[in-house]
């Protein structure tokens, strides 16, 4: 980090004087299949080790770097004098730029990897994808059929199951149909678990899922 | 395809909007435009939610055809506005020189790149994240102005008494696909996060060098507590976005003195108070911070300038006066800031403060959600204090502050049918984000000045 002292990033100015000539392409192939070969190889042990991928990736970006000043004859010199601070503040401030870069790169393959997984993984109809969170909590085929069988201008109750989660989540994908808190007065009772309530009047009662019953009051 | 051109409308539609905004403020003209897309779209995102959230207020209906004619005219206020305004000098850090600092941007670069592409995959591919409060409240509020085309009068969903914008964006979400589809609100939400990231990089290449801007926001981007919240329909790293972008704003209008920049950090700074309550207190400690910190160098006019940041504090004056006249709460039944007040009350609850004060710290300074972001935004508060006092004094008590002031909100708070031990398990990580994420983004420019030359310093 030497250089023109006048620029104000402190930055070290690498003089076009220091550039060699162009690589010839018998080099640029030779690096290429070097580099194509070591990023191979690390890929493959990244495979066999994932838990090593994070510093492999960093020695991977080393090497494209060390490649790279290669090709573009980038003197040893300059790159070591560019690594020389002038000042403790601008040490300070590459060094935090290092360790940014480097806590970041170590970050990317479970980034990636968690890409990857979602890519591999199921695929979800546009529906699944919106109702199957809700699966956490109640079946969501439960939930599917109950939208399917109360109307949608319809009034609903829900008996059963965890009032804070159980009852949010119908609330939830059963808007816009109005929610009544007292199934003695819904015409629509979602019965979740076989509850044992009294008061439920009588109605026909379809089956959403295995213990999970919809009730149609009668009149 | 009637969902891919839903969701391409609504993405453009955001953006007119946000090109609007910005040329109204004299920016995006030119050569500019296309790198400031992200800010045109975090910008869009924020003022067609405020524009909506007042026309909701106002009584209009949530229909497609009405919405149109909102926004239109929005936008073409702007545009008004633009005719007005004279334009920004456009600015660009000087590129890197060094083999090393080069190298350094390419793998910035590509690290930013990476975690963008793989942000979009899992938003794509994957469901949406069923938190407890998207499914009681931040859901449901855009459900009723989807299905009624109203606002909540009834008081029948979930705290009645948070912000309208970001319900306001999700019904104008399934407006444009046409449908209750809350996984497709994750796809958007990552957009938003994105364009957070491009505004950021944007922002800071006014000035400060890639070298210091590029590995920074490629840590905050790939930091496990930023990138895996990029999906989620929680509006806290929403309102993050909003905040930390503000603060770049005010930090460009204290640098190059161009009011456009005092307008955005106000638009962004009401956007994240209609956003989420916390919003109102961001807004605030921005403009007290830039007021007291130019009093104190006796900066006058700075300090009277700045005062125009409570403009953002006052956005969500509307919201209350809607809320009274709807006999809904004001304000949030969780806390009160009159108890604050109350010494009694508070020395009564004193014993809530080691556990909250443990589990902020802890959230913040968590390496396996944010890395090491903090400890370098601390290390750079230090290395700028000798150069740069007044910029690291008010960076610092920022910091110092909004980690205060959560750890007060779990100390007076009164939150119902939860104990404090649940309540700040469940929340303390999402809410610490905003305090992260402003650090992410302060930190490349507290570290460029405190390097730049003193007789070039403006902002220190």
């Amino acid at each position: 980090m030497a250089g023109t002292s006048a620029h104000p990033n402190k930055e070290l100015k690498l003089t076009s004087d220091r550039r060699g000539t162009a690589p010839t392409v018998f080099e640029v192939a030779a690096l290429g299949g070097l580099w194509l070969a070591g990023a191979l190889t690390l890929v493959v042990i990244s495979v066999a080790k994932p838990s090593w991928a994070p510093y492999l990736l960093l020695l991977a970006v080393l090497v494209t770097c060390a490649f790279a000043a290669r090709l573009r004859r980038i003197p040893l010199s300059a790159v070591s004098a560019a690594l020389i601070p002038r000042t403790w503040r601008q040490g300070a401030a590459a060094t935090a730029a290092v360790i940014a870069v480097v806590a970041a790169t170590i970050r990317v393959p479970g980034v990636v990897r968690s890409a990857y997984d979602s890519l591999t993984g199921p695929h979800y109809s546009l529906l699944e994808a919106d109702i199957r969170p809700l699966g956490t909590t109640a079946p969501p085929g439960a939930i599917a059929a109950a939208a399917r069988t109360i109307p949608v201008d319809a009034t609903y109750s829900v008996v059963g199951g965890d009032q804070n989660d159980v009852w949010a989540v119908f609330r939830f994908w059963l808007a816009p149909r109005q929610f009544d808190p007292n199934y003695r007065t819904a015409p629509w009772v979602v019965l979740y678990d076989d509850p044992h309530v009294t008061g439920l009047r009588p109605g026909r009662k379809r089956r959403l899922a295995p213990h999970i019953y919809v009730l149609e009051v009668r009149g | 395809m009637r969902i891919g051109l839903g969701l391409a409308g609504n993405v453009t539609a955001v953006l007119v909007v946000g090109y609007a905004v910005l040329y109204g403020l004299g920016l995006a003209r030119g050569r500019d435009a296309l790198k400031l897309i992200g800010l045109a779209y975090l910008v869009g995102w924020g003022t067609a939610g405020a524009v909506l959230s007042y026309a909701l207020m106002c009584g209009i209906d949530f229909r497609p055809e009405l919405i149109f004619v909102v926004l239109a005219v929005a936008v073409l206020v702007f545009i008004g506005a633009g005719r007005l305004t004279s334009p920004v000098p456009t600015r660009s850090s000087s590129p890197a020189r060094s083999p090393v600092a080069k190298a350094g941007v390419a793998v910035g670069a590509a690290v930013i790149a990476l975690a963008a592409v793989s942000a979009l995959i899992v938003a794509v591919r994957s469901t949406w994240i069923p938190d407890e409060d998207t499914i009681y409240f931040w859901i449901p509020h855009a459900q009723v102005i989807h299905y009624s085309g109203a606002l909540w009068f009834d008081g029948g969903v979930g705290h009645p008494e948070y912000p309208p914008l970001v319900a306001a964006m999700y019904a104008l979400g399934f407006a444009f696909v046409g449908g209750f589809h809350p996984s497709l609100l994750s796809v958007e939400q990552c957009l938003l996060g994105l364009s957070f990231v491009g505004s950021a990089l944007a922002l800071l290449d006014r000035f400060v060098p890639r070298w210091l801007s590029f590995p920074s926001i490629a840590l905050l981007v790939i930091a496990p507590g930023f990138f895996s919240r990029l999906h989620s329909l929680l509006p806290d790293q929403t309102l993050a976005y909003f905040v930390a972008t503000a603060a770049l704003a005010s930090v460009l209008w204290l640098r190059e003195g161009q009011a456009a920049w005092l307008a955005l950090a106000v638009i962004l700074s009401a956007s994240g108070a209609l956003t989420k309550l916390e919003g109102e207190t961001y807004a605030g400690l921005l403009a007290l911070i830039l007021v007291v910190g130019a009093a104190v160098r006796r900066k006058w006019r700075i300090a009277l300038l700045s005062l125009a940041l409570l403009l953002g504090l006052a956005a969500v004056i509307p919201w209350r006066l809607w809320l009274g006249a709807h006999g809904l709460p004001t304000s949030s039944t969780d806390y009160q800031l009159s108890s604050v007040f109350h010494p009694l009350y508070m020395a009564h609850r004193m014993g809530r403060v080691p556990y909250s004060f443990h589990h902020v710290l802890g959230a913040v300074f968590d390496v396996h959600d944010w890395l090491v972001i903090l400890p370098l935004a601390l290390c750079a508060i230090i290395v700028a204090f000798r150069r740069v006092p007044s910029l690291a004094a008010a960076f610092g008590t920022w910091l110092l502050v909004a980690t205060f002031g959560l750890i007060l909100v779990y100390w007076a708070g009164q939150f119902e049918g939860t104990t404090l031990r649940d309540e700040v398990l469940f929340t303390v990580h999402r809410v610490a984000a905003t305090i992260v994420i402003v650090a992410g983004v302060m930190t490349p420019i507290v570290l460029f000045l405190a390097l730049e030359q003193p007789s070039s310093s403006r902002t220190g």
